[in-house]
């Protein structure tokens, strides 16, 4: 493999393990939006209790994302900073939003601010997913790169949405010990998941206009059966209340968005502009940051699998 | 304004707004590991309680810093793409290597926030070595950057991209260790010298002494080390300073022209234009003395530097003074809190001791932006010293000012939120656990 390859792979990696976790962490405070009925109190209280040990640490992803990107791709990632300004700096201030509201309502005890940093947090864990999705569907547009809003944009930032809600929903019903309390997350899922089919649905019938190249690559072919494939069979395993498998099954749909989305960009990275091969860095840096990478995956992986852990039997105590 | 003037006032807010947070990331996992260990050594159950206040306070500073900082990642990009573009590769490891640092920090950082009762013992320990660990070598990767950028390491091109084909070398850039040793210091002497500040505070106020007599035994010791040691790792840094950057130490201590036997100016208000030094205090020779370790060595003036490339003179030296200052004062005070700690087994009880602990918790933060300020202007005009001006790699994109009024504003409210929060925390009364227990120490 190219080391350049081999870099985005690990990029992809990072990516997938963002949504997985930093993705749910968003979802979280979807739910916290939406919490209603008698049970919204215990909802938040779930949400919050499983969001607040390791958001720090799934939010870390997308710093290393990041920080890959531009140390093996600094053309790139220059141009696509420039491109994509405005979108990103509305990023950066849903993340602050969402992270910072989310802590200070946990150690607030005055309801009326408790409330409205509640808000915010909600408000930053919609925006911030929207655009990650939005932002992807830029990124694989076959026209100059900026995020001009059509139909594709707007339906990949609503499957992302839809996405992240899907996956804490599905995570959520599992660690609820409660039965109504997983009853509504398991409803919450099925919802979620059949918006997501519906927004990728729209997102493909869009995509022959503005990515023409990138739907007789993919559009047909194996990620779209098996998104679709793993989709149906979450929805499926909801409806059965086989919790532990739709988690898993929600968890490979997601990797094959990401993967699929990251195959459908093959070589480009900016469109009309950079190539993996043109806008590579140096071959002693790529080198060094694959190095770097091996020996952040053995320290960093077992430290996740701690943490997870430990929070895990957490939640299968019910606390 | 001009767009790369305002993505100088961007990046500076967010800098000078992230460091005080990142101090305490670094510091205040230091300061929890000695309260749980004192807490497992005394069995003194309000260091339990100590470290447990600690640990709600570390949660909230983390989020802001880790947001802050995630802001500043951001931003390198946004407000600098042609700085990206040409050294992205040679920084790029080493922010790499500060992400795996950040997530064990992350990640340990959920253990002992929220594991305890979760954990065994050793467990738990080890999470709190491992957090306060990580703290310092993010602190220390990412200022490895600035030092890069300070004085560069000879780099390769590749067309207009540097890189190193042997990319560690970026390590040996001249002023990483200096600059290293002198941020990791700052960081312990901020983070023990406010937290020392906020529990003088309440001691003045006439609150429970046995339990914020006790904060100080666990704030002193690692704050007035830290001071004692920065003005010692202060003057190395000015050596190298010296030896590589000798525009920077031109302007901060506004020396206009090359001469032997240098004198150090304390205070004054230099004139850029004419050169002239106004109600300023000369020491004779110690400017040669505080550079190059000898009296009669010469020193070079601004008159050697082109004016195109001269660092701002004033507000250097302004900052050069406070941080100096400042300095002085932390280290005579815990001078003197060593020294009657060593002597009586006690810290001093002295009301005007405890005013001077609250302007030390001010001045140590002070001192550390002050710090920043001369590092950065005096890197002035460039982003990388000889390499990259910054007008040339500012961004092109227009209509920075609303981008910048938004984060001020939004600084401001997190800001304001953080202080609140803590002040909420600190009101909690203490529980009746002191009322049991005999004073420590007397
Ligand atoms: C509590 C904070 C603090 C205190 C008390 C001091 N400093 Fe400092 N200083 C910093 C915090 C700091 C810093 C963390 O803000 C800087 C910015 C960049 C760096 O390496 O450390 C710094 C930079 C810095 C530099 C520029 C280094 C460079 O650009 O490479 C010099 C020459 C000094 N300091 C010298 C001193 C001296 C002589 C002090 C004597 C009292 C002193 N500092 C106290
Ligand atoms: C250690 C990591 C740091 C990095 C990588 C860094 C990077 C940069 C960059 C790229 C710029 C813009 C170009 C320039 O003006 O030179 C800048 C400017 C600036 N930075 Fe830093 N910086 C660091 C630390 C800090 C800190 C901790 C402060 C805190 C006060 C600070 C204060 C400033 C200011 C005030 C400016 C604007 C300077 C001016 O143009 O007048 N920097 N920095
Ligand atoms: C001297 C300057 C700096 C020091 C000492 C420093 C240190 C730290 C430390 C210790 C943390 C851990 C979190 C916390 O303490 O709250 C942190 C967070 C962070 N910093 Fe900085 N930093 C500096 C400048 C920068 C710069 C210039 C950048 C990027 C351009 C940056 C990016 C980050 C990021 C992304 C985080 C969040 C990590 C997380 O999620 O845990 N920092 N910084």
């Amino acid at each position: 493999m190219a080391p350049e390859v081999a870099i985005a792979a690990v990029i992809v990696g990072g990516l997938v393990f963002y949504v997985l976790g930093g993705g749910a962490d968003f979802g979280g405070g979807v739910w916290d939006l939406l919490a209603s009925g008698p049970r919204r109190h215990e909802q938040r209280a779930l949400i919050e209790a499983s969001i607040g040990p390791i958001w720090e640490a799934n939010h870390v992803w997308f710093i290393f994302v990041f920080v890959m990107l531009f140390s093996a791709f600094p053309p790139a990632f220059a141009s696509l900073t420039t491109a994509l300004f405005t979108p990103l700096t509305l990023y950066a201030l849903g993340l602050v939003m969402r992270g910072s509201a989310f802590t200070f309502r946990h150690y607030d005890s005055d309801p009326v601010r408790r409330r409205r940093f509640g808000a915010l947090f909600s408000a930053a864990s919609i925006l911030c997913p929207f655009l990650l999705g939005a932002m992807g569907a830029a990124l694989v547009r076959e026209q100059p790169l900026s995020l001009s809003l059509d139909l594709f944009v707007v339906a990949g930032g609503a499957f992302m949405l839809a996405l992240v809600a899907a996956l804490a929903a599905t995570y959520l019903a599992l660690a609820a010990q409660e039965p109504v309390l997983r009853e509504s997350f398991r409803r919450r899922g099925i919802v979620s998941l059949v918006v997501a089919g519906v927004a990728s649905w729209l997102a493909l019938a869009a995509a022959s206009d503005v990515a023409p190249q990138l739907v007789a690559r993919v559009g047909r072919g194996l990620p779209a059966v098996a998104g679709t494939l793993f989709g149906s069979v979450a929805v499926a395993m909801l409806v059965m209340r086989r919790y532990r498998a739709a988690r898993l099954v929600v968890g490979a749909l997601t990797a094959t968005v990401v993967i699929g989305w990251a195959v459908a960009k093959g070589e480009v990275l900016v469109w009309g502009e950079h190539t993996l091969a043109s806008s590579r860095a140096h071959p002693a840096t790529l080198q060094v940051l694959l190095v770097a990478s091996v020996v952040a995956a053995a320290v960093v992986l077992p430290s996740l699998a701690l943490l997870f852990s430990v929070f895990g039997r957490r939640a299968a105590r019910g606390a | 304004m001009e767009t790369a003037t305002l993505a100088r006032a961007q990046m500076g807010l967010s800098l000078a707004f992230h460091i005080v947070f990142a101090a305490f990331g670094v510091g205040l996992p230091l300061l929890l590991v000695v309260a749980e260990a004192l807490a497992d050594r005394t069995n003194d159950p309000r260091y339990r309680l100590l470290a447990q206040r600690m640990a709600k306070g570390t949660a909230i500073l983390f989020a802001v810093g880790a947001v802050s900082g995630t802001v500043l990642s951001l931003e390198l990009g946004l407000l600098w793409p042609a700085f990206m573009r040409r050294f992205g590769e040679v920084i790029g490891p080493l922010f790499a290597l500060e992400g795996v640092a950040f997530f064990l920090e992350a990640i340990f950082l959920g253990i002992v926030l929220y594991g305890r009762a979760l954990v065994s013992r050793r467990v738990y320990r080890f999470s709190g070595v491992m957090v306060a660990l990580s703290g310092a070598a993010s602190a220390g990767f990412v200022t490895v950057v600035n030092a890069f950028m300070n004085v560069p390491v000879p780099v390769q091109w590749d067309g207009e991209r540097a890189f190193l084909d042997q990319p560690w070398l970026v390590f040996t850039a001249p002023s990483a260790a200096t600059q290293v040793v002198h941020v990791l210091l700052s960081s312990y002497a901020v983070t023990g010298f406010v937290m020392a500040a906020v529990h003088g505070a309440a001691l003045l106020r006439g609150r429970e002494p046995g339990f914020h007599r006790l904060a100080l035994d666990v704030a002193l010791p690692i704050g007035a080390s830290a001071a004692l040691l920065l003005p010692l790792s202060g003057d190395f840094s000015a050596k190298q300073v010296t030896a590589h950057q000798p525009w920077k130490l031109a302007a901060m201590e506004a020396h206009f022209t090359t001469k032997a036997c240098a004198p150090l100016l304390i205070g004054g208000l230099p004139d850029e234009a004419t050169g002239a030094v106004r109600f300023g205090l000369e020491v004779p020779c110690g400017l040669s003395v505080l550079g190059k370790g000898d009296p009669a060595a010469v020193i070079t003036g601004l008159d050697e530097v082109p004016v195109a490339e001269r660092p701002p003179v004033t507000r250097m030296h302004l900052a050069f003074q406070v941080m100096v200052g400042a300095g002085s004062f932390l280290a005579a005070l815990s001078l003197f809190a060593l020294a009657v700690r060593w002597r009586k087994k006690q810290w001093p009880t002295q009301r005007w001791f405890l005013f001077a602990l609250v302007a030390a918790g001010v001045a140590a933060p002070l001192a550390m932006e002050a710090g920043w300020l001369v590092t950065e202007w005096g890197r002035q005009p460039y982003v990388v010293r000889g390499l990259l001006l910054t007008a040339d790699a500012a961004t092109r994109v227009e209509g920075l000012e609303a981008r910048l009024a938004v984060f001020s504003g939004l600084y401001v409210f997190l800001g304001v939120t953080v202080v609140g929060l803590l002040r909420g925390l600190f009101r909690e009364p203490e529980p009746t656990l002191s009322a049991k227990v005999v004073p420590h120490g007397a």
